[in-house]
């Protein structure tokens, strides 16, 4: 009988899924971009045509038929780079927001559930690092931890959790304060049961879209880390180093820059229309009514 | 009350709750609050918004710890217990909220809500705890096509039918109900009051009724404490308490209670309260009640008012108890049967 019910709810599940896509064309364009650009980064060894590092003395050169997006400076095929960098930068900003929300989540939690003075010394904390400009505080991190693809993206979650924590916190605070919280501890419930079972399911739902937002910036910041040359290192692609190596020959061959730099701004552009969807989506006056 | 007295369901024992406001002050909502709950009955609890009722009932619950005073659970110190023996031991005190919308995880289906107590008590194997809780979502009268429903697909009634079910799969032995009905439609308010009276014989519960509407108080209680401002003014059967209060403000409620009569009818007897409720960071010197009192004397401003029987078990706290001429309710509402507030 459970097996119906869930098979079931699951139908019921997707045809929501469906009719959402349906009606919100902009989550469905950039969710089927994200998908499109997921299964290229995941294929990119077959797809590709050339080795990304594969270097000929074809120095930039326009989009032609055996190169698509041409070449860059070392005679590397910009379509075979773009494509193995796709996975770089992906696997940079889950990485991020992953590491951001591994930090801020349990502490942005335990501060609002907590209160007292565990509240106001997390606060103090997060509003210090708050205070830096983050782009400078994953810079100083990176620095601290050495320079890498990794080390950069670890940076720029740690430069994330304190917005996260903050969120979550407000979120807790506002849900503790609800009559089902009190009349699960009158059931006996322990503390953990509690958050996890009733605090967290209701304060979820800002940090869903946040993250979504959050995988935009990281994208940009994986750009602007291997743009100074702290994230990627050479020869292996990425989208942000790309764009760094093509601004130093501007002047000569511009159109380098289209491609990294487009990738750049529709797969961040697509992340931030989901997540505006999105949290058009879990507005709870909205979903009364569906 | 004197002598080897079988052992309170709920004894309160010069309870206090206070709430730092800021700036040093501190809001007293629950001062210097005594009483006993006995086995089987039905103990009311009648006040205005703000005399403290609800943070009295959570506190029966451990949902407030009393900032002075005890409050014992069958002779038991709840606060005394190791945490995980509290949990254990509160499962005999449950509570039904007001507000049956914001009782409920609206992320929960029904039954996983029902069921909620009995995982968390983790006593019962599973496949009993689903058959329990369906078992008494029938008993409230709520249909098995619910049970898979998430809260915002039910009505107020159904909502607080859900939380009764809920509270009854741990067989507590005392529920305090705050405000349970008050939410609710008037024709639903019937319905559920009929219900909790069947449950109360059927598992042999004990309620504390705790609102401001004396019909639904005075309909089911045995006994009823009035509280004002943090303190009960007085205490007794209900018979006593409706048909000879002894304390002004008993009297001032009852003739508050609205009557369903075209207006020549009714009879003008009415007593008005003058003013607003005092704030209970700073009360009235004295007696509490004294700044909207009709028979207001000096005495009242300079001495706190003794906590006095003046009939058997019926206590008040007020200078001149016995002494005024109060109005009854029979008086108060002569167009009124008396006959009809009998089961």
């Amino acid at each position: 009988m459970s097996a119906t019910v869930q098979q079931a709810s699951r139908r019921k599940r997707r045809s929501r899924l469906r009719t959402w896509l349906a009606g919100d064309r902009r989550a469905a364009i950039s969710l089927s971009f994200l998908l499109l650009l997921g299964s290229l980064s995941l294929l990119a060894g077959v797809i590709a045509p050339y080795s990304p590092v594969a270097q000929s003395m074809d120095i930039l050169a326009p989009p032609s038929a055996a190169h698509w997006l041409g070449t860059d400076d070392l005679g590397r095929d910009v379509f075979s780079r773009l494509l193995h960098g796709g996975p770089m930068t992906l696997y940079a900003s889950f990485l991020a927001v992953s590491v951001g929300l591994a930090i801020g989540l349990p502490i942005g939690v335990l501060a609002g559930y907590l209160g007292g003075w565990v509240d106001t010394g997390v606060g103090r904390i997060i509003d210090t690092m708050l205070s830096f400009p983050s782009i400078v505080l994953a810079i100083a991190v990176t620095g601290a931890l050495g320079i890498g693809l990794t080390n950069s993206m670890i940076a720029v979650g740690i430069v994330f959790s304190p917005g996260i924590a903050r969120l979550i916190r407000v979120q807790t605070m506002i849900v503790k304060g609800d009559l089902f919280v009190d009349a699960a501890r009158t059931f006996g419930s322990s503390t953990w049961r509690v958050i996890f079972r009733h605090i967290l399911p209701n304060a979820i739902q800002p940090v869903i879209v946040q993250v979504t937002l959050l995988l935009a910036t990281a994208l940009l910041a994986e750009a602007s880390l291997s743009f100074l040359g702290l994230g990627v290192q050479p020869p292996q692609p990425s989208w942000g180093q790309m764009l760094a190596r093509a601004y130093t020959y501007m002047e000569i061959a511009p159109e380098q820059m289209y491609a990294p730099g487009l990738a750049i701004l529709f797969t961040a552009l697509a992340f931030n229309a989901l997540g505006e969807s999105l949290r058009a989506l879990l507005d709870p006056t909205r979903s009364r009514n569906d | 009350m004197t002598g080897p007295a079988p052992q309170p369901m709920i004894a309160a024992e010069e309870v206090g709750i206070h709430f730092p406001v800021g700036r040093g002050r501190v809001l007293k909502a629950v001062d210097g609050v005594s009483l006993a709950v006995m086995k089987g009955e039905t103990f009311g609890v009648i006040g205005e918004s703000g005399s403290g009722k609800t943070t009295l009932g959570r506190a029966m619950v451990c949902l407030e710890k009393p900032s002075a005073g005890r409050i014992r659970h069958a002779g038991t110190d709840p606060y005394a217990l190791s945490s995980r023996e509290l949990r254990r031991h509160r499962r005999q005190y449950q509570i039904v909220f007001q507000d049956p919308n914001a009782a409920l995880n609206p992320r929960m289906s029904i039954i996983d809500s029902i069921r909620e107590p009995m995982d968390v008590a983790a006593e019962l194997p599973r496949a009993e705890r689903e058959e329990r809780a369906r078992a008494l979502m029938e008993r409230v009268g709520l249909s098995p096509d619910f049970a898979r429903r998430y809260p915002h697909e039910l009505s107020g009634g159904q909502k607080q039918r859900v939380c009764i079910a809920r509270v009854l799969t741990l067989r507590p032995s005392v529920i305090v109900c705050d405000e349970a009905v008050s939410a609710l439609d008037v024709s639903i308010q019937a319905d559920i009051l009929n219900l909790l009276a069947e449950l109360q014989q059927e598992f042999g519960l004990t309620y504390v009724f705790i609102t401001h509407n004396l019909g639904v108080v005075a309909h089911v209680s045995d006994r009823i404490a009035v509280m004002y401002l943090g303190r009960i003014v007085e205490l007794g059967r209900t018979e006593d308490v409706i048909e000879r209060p002894v304390h002004p403000y008993t009297e001032a409620l009852l003739s508050a209670e609205p009557v369903a009569l075209p207006a020549d009818l009714r009879p003008n007897k009415r007593i008005v309260l003058e003013g607003e409720l005092p704030s209970p960071v700073s009360p009235p010197s004295g007696c509490r009640f004294r700044t909207r009192c009709r028979f207001v004397q000096p005495l009242c401003a300079e001495q706190e008012p003794p906590w006095r029987e003046s009939g058997a078990g019926h206590w008040s706290a007020c200078h001149f108890a016995g002494e005024l001429h109060l109005m009854s309710n029979a008086e108060l509402h002569p167009h009124r049967n008396v006959a009809e507030r009998q089961p």
